[in-house]
């Protein structure tokens, strides 16, 4: 296998490039993007003031530009990007604090900050900057021991502050999931049994003390998880016209703008959050199959990267992006399905979103990047 | 890097797995397993099946003339989210409606799609709300019950409920042959409950209800109402029942309770004024009653050329403190002539020589204490107590018709069986079930009913006209025609002290006409009133029956006794010669015919012929 590498030492950089790139990880992201065009299209058929603004052609203009800046972040190694983390941490952690500030309210939520023409939702990068600085962290740090309690205790804080102030929009479900990418970042760099016992337990403990500061609707959402047919009409409303949308759907589908449920308004917030549930009722089980068959496939092609990265730090930037796109998209399905409570989680690709959109290609380039420098071709975990 | 590492990593990509294959578990679950629960909920949230109220049969009367009728009426409603400014448009239409501006604008601003402003407009509000052209505001049609003759017939007729469904009177009793099937719509709908599609697709027509013909008749009800109405306002009666019988068919001809109300606005009187009293309610029937003991007498082979002693004017009875009183000292009478002049003495004796079981069962007999069965709501069956509840003057009260209640129909039919030679037909008030003019099901009546022999029953008629020639009932008399009947007074039980009044009483005249060939049995019922200070049915009642009797024939065309049938149209009109062929006026025509007429007739008195009168 010499010869290869050899061989590909003597390409140019950018057909060294090219040649490394994972085409599977590539075509299902584009896959999923198209899947996504065609869903927001088919939702927005029935919203005249939606169908005027196109909002199918912008999300496939943030889909061109989210692969162009893909593109872009090949060019450099992922660890020249990575010395900047704690830069990209300040500023993401500014724009979180500019939110309350300048931020626009919708739905009761200040979670957006108007720039021009377009508005940005830092949340979106918070995540994206807390993986970049966890991986950064223990990229570079000296031991490889079992982490002891006191090592945790940076981490810790680097994730609290944009939890905390993601939480305060309030983003309550953005901000858990950013703790949890965390959690299982910090949970494969590994921690002594100890520790590992402590928290767990500490954190068990902590789940009736959490139920506490749940608001009224919260708490609602949860317990319709539990018995969805309380209340149809209102806290179960939207996971009970999900059900019937994705139930409607049967094996094949209604057929692309043939759903009832989604033309008929029944479904909420069908571009965005509930896109599955269009998707469903549209294009039956086959589809939703497929499209989980995609996102599959791209994140188990993240946690391969991982364990082919050159280093520690680029795997765990595979990690936590792989980990990130697994809990978007198990979370958000999972709620179109009534596993989990409503929580306001995109479809990653699939649901309408410029700043997810876009956030979610840097992701997917910060992972390619990892793969196209990692240490060899061959699966190196027996090499260790 | 340590082995740890990768391990974990390939926990994460095995938990990724595990996490999908859940999902696509879940996904089979709802998608396949569920589908068909989930899949008939979102058919049953989407499209609603409306049902649209089939149009309400009509009530008309023996001549095909409408008494009920359905016509078509607007409802105004209106989607709050569409009006644009609700103070401006709940002022106008405030002043169309005629209801105020405060709860209209309050039910613009309410939230939801769809608000009733007001059921069952006028044609005049409709255009006037029609020509604001406000957003938001619609129309439904919907269906409004009418009565063209106001009170007429009212308690008979009842009425409907702002669905259309009978409440009280025919309306009630034939609600299922008038209410029809009502169709079947279904209606695309989306979230917000718009419909999706401008038409309703029809799942089932509706079938429009079925009209009822009355036996009643228009004129003679009107006839009646007039008559007992003048006679209320004269006697200041409280209220006067009359029903009126052929007594060949148990046809009712009339039915009427005065004061009615308006069924168009039935709301506006008490619940009191909506009861039909020849049917729901009970009186003492006081002489009238009378009949049915001589009845008795005849059955059980008692003679009417019996002497009875009515004593002088005082009769106690048995040893209680119950006197027997006459209104005149009669002395001897014969038993013929004890219902001639209603003696109550000579009465009581009569009964006892029949015998309490033998009152009982002849009363029985003509169907007192139980109901007539007429399609009718809340018919009262009256009260008889059988004889071993009687006490020592019960047969006392009973036989001059104290202590026992009958409706005012129980009595009219059974001087009706007496007027038929003793065959005594059920009460029916629906001649048939037609649809578009066409039959559906005449109306069956059982078999009449011997309650005494034909021997009997002439014997009584007898007795009946001589009251009315020489006896109480003399102001009943019909010149031409021969009217025969019994009066009575009672003495109305007062509620509240156990006894009776000295003050009130219930009058009333029940009888046939003509009593050879009885066309029509009637009774006329007043409660309390006086004329000319005292309350007799010879004052009261009978004159009232009279009137109504007569007028009735005239209006059935029954020519008098002694008239000469003659078909005169022949005559009048000789075939080939017509009067329409000159171009001449109305009125000219009119008079030509009247000279024709004259010419005809010479001296001859004026009765419409047999066959005209068979149609």
């Amino acid at each position: 296998m010499r010869g290869l590498d050899t061989q590909l030492a003597t390409l140019s950089p950018f057909r060294r490039i090219l040649g490394q790139i994972d085409w599977l990880m590539v075509i299902s992201i584009i896959g999923l993007s198209g899947f996504g065009i065609l869903m927001i299209f088919s939702a927005i058929n029935s919203n005249p003031v939606f169908l005027a603004n196109a909002l199918h052609w912008k999300q496939a203009l943030w889909s061109a530009f989210g692969l162009s800046l893909l593109s872009v972040i090949l060019i450099f190694d992922y660890h020249t990007i990575s010395k900047l983390s704690y830069f990209f941490y300040v500023v993401m952690v500014v724009s979180l604090i500019l939110v309350f500030v300048i931020g626009r309210v919708v739905y009761g939520a200040k979670r957006w900050i108007v720039l021009g023409p377009i508005s940005v939702q830092p949340s979106e990068l918070a995540k994206l900057a807390v993986i970049l600085v966890l991986a950064r962290y223990f990229g570079t740090r000296e031991s490889t021991d079992p982490l002891k309690f006191r090592d945790l205790i940076i981490p810790f804080i680097l994730v609290i502050i944009p939890v905390g102030l993601v939480a305060r929009q309030p983003d309550l479900g953005t901000a858990m999931t950013i703790f949890m990418i965390a959690t299982v970042m910090v949970l494969v760099v590994g921690m002594e049994r100890r520790v590992l016992l402590h928290l767990s337990s500490a954190a068990i403990a902590a789940l009736p003390v959490g139920w506490l500061f749940l608001k009224d609707y919260q708490k609602r959402r949860i317990l319709t998880v539990f018995n969805p047919d309380a209340d149809i009409l209102g806290a179960g409303y939207q996971s009970m016209q999900s059900k019937i949308a994705v139930g409607s759907g049967e094996i094949w589908g209604k057929g692309l703008l043939q759903g009832t449920q989604s033309r008929l308004h029944f479904l909420p917030e069908k571009h965005t959050d509930f896109i599955f549930s269009v998707l469903s009722e549209e294009l039956g089980f086959v589809g939703g199959a497929v499209l989980l068959i995609l996102f599959l496939v791209f994140i188990q092609r993240c946690f391969i990267t991982a364990l082919n990265a050159a280093d520690r730090e680029g795997s765990l930037i595979a990690v936590g992006v792989g980990t990130s796109f697994f809990l978007y998209t198990t979370l958000n399905i999972g709620m179109t399905l009534g596993i989990f409570p409503i929580v306001g989680i995109p479809l990653p690709f699939v649901s309408y979103g410029g700043s997810a959109s876009l956030t979610s290609f840097i992701a997917v380039g910060l992972v390619l990047n990892v793969r196209i420098r990692r240490r060899s071709s061959l699966p190196s975990y027996q090499s260790s | 890097m340590k082995k740890g590492f990768f391990v974990r990593l390939i926990v994460c990509g095995v938990l990724v797995s595990l996490g999908f294959g859940a999902l696509v578990v879940k996904l089979f679950i709802i998608q396949i397993r569920d589908q068909e629960r989930l899949a008939a909920y979102a058919d049953r949230q989407l499209r609603r099946t409306l049902r649209v109220r089939a149009k309400r049969g009509d009530i008309l009367d023996d001549r095909g003339r409408p008494l009920a009728v359905s016509m078509d009426a607007l409802s105004l409603y209106a989607n709050p989210r569409e009006v644009k400014n609700p103070a401006m448009v709940s002022r106008r239409l405030s002043g169309i409606l005629g209801l105020p501006s405060a709860k209209l604008n309050k039910k613009l601003r309410r939230r939801g799609s769809y608000v009733w402003l007001k059921r069952k407009l006028t044609p005049e509000q409709k255009d006037q709300v029609a020509a604001l052209k406000e957003p938001g505001l619609g129309f439904v049609t919907e269906s409004r019950r009418f009565y063209p003759k106001r009170e007429m017939a009212s308690s008979l007729l009842g009425f409907v409920g702002i669905d259309e469904i009978g409440l009280a009177g025919v309306e009630l009793a034939r609600d299922s042959d008038m209410k029809g099937k009502p169709g079947r719509v279904r209606i695309e709908q989306d979230a917000r409950g718009r419909s999706i599609h401008p038409e309703a697709t029809v799942v089932a027509q509706s079938d429009p209800g079925a009209d009822i013909r009355l036996t009643v008749d228009e004129v003679i009800q009107y006839i009646v109402e007039k008559e007992l109405t003048l006679q209320l306002e004269r006697s200041g009666a409280r209220r006067a029942i009359g029903v009126m019988v052929e007594p060949a068919t148990g046809r009712i001809l009339s039915m009427a309770t005065v004061p009615g109300y308006n069924p168009n606005t039935y709301g506006r009187y008490k619940p009191e004024r909506w009861r039909q009293d020849a049917v729901q309610s009970i009186y003492e029937p006081g002489s009238t009653f009378k009949i049915i003991t001589v009845a008795a007498y005849l059955d059980s082979g008692g003679k009417l050329s019996k002497g009875y002693f009515a004593e002088n004017g005082r009769f106690p009875i048995g040893r209680s403190r119950f006197v027997l009183r006459d209104h005149k000292k009669f002395g001897w009478l014969t038993a013929e002539s004890v219902i001639v002049n209603s003696s109550n003495i000579g009465t009581y004796k009569m009964a006892m020589d029949v015998g309490a079981q033998g009152v009982y069962r002849i009363a029985r007999r003509f169907g007192f204490g139980s109901k007539t069965g007429i399609d009718f709501p809340g018919e009262a069956k009256g009260i008889l107590r059988p004889v071993k509840r009687w006490s020592s003057t019960s047969l006392a009260s009973i036989s001059m018709g104290q202590e026992i209640g009958v409706t005012p129909l129980q009595m009219v039919m059974a001087v009706a069986a007496v007027a038929n030679g003793g065959l005594m037909n059920s009460p029916r008030i629906v001649e048939a079930v037609e649809k578009n003019g066409r039959l559906q099901k005449r109306t069956v009546a059982p078999p009449p009913k011997r309650v005494i022999s034909v021997l009997n029953a002439r014997k009584l008629r007898g007795i009946l006209r001589k009251v009315v020639t020489h006896g109480t009932g003399a102001s009943a008399e019909v010149l031409g025609y021969g009217a025969a009947g019994k009066t009575g007074t009672a003495q109305k039980a007062e509620p509240g002290i156990r006894g009776y009044s000295k003050e009130n009483f219930i009058t009333s005249f029940v009888g046939f006409i003509p009593y050879k060939n009885p066309r029509i049995a009637l009774l006329v019922v007043f409660d309390e009133g006086k004329i000319r200070g005292a309350a007799w049915g010879s004052t009261i009642a009978a004159p009232v029956w009279k009137r109504i009797a007569w007028q009735t024939m005239r209006y059935l065309r029954v020519p008098p006794e002694g008239a000469r049938v003659i078909i005169l149209q022949d005559e009048i009109f000789p075939s080939g010669r017509s009067v329409r062929a000159e171009r001449v006026s109305f009125g000219e025509r009119a008079f030509r015919m009247v000279q024709r007429v004259r010419e005809v007739l010479h001296d001859r008195p004026i009765y419409p012929s047999q066959r005209e009168r068979a149609r």
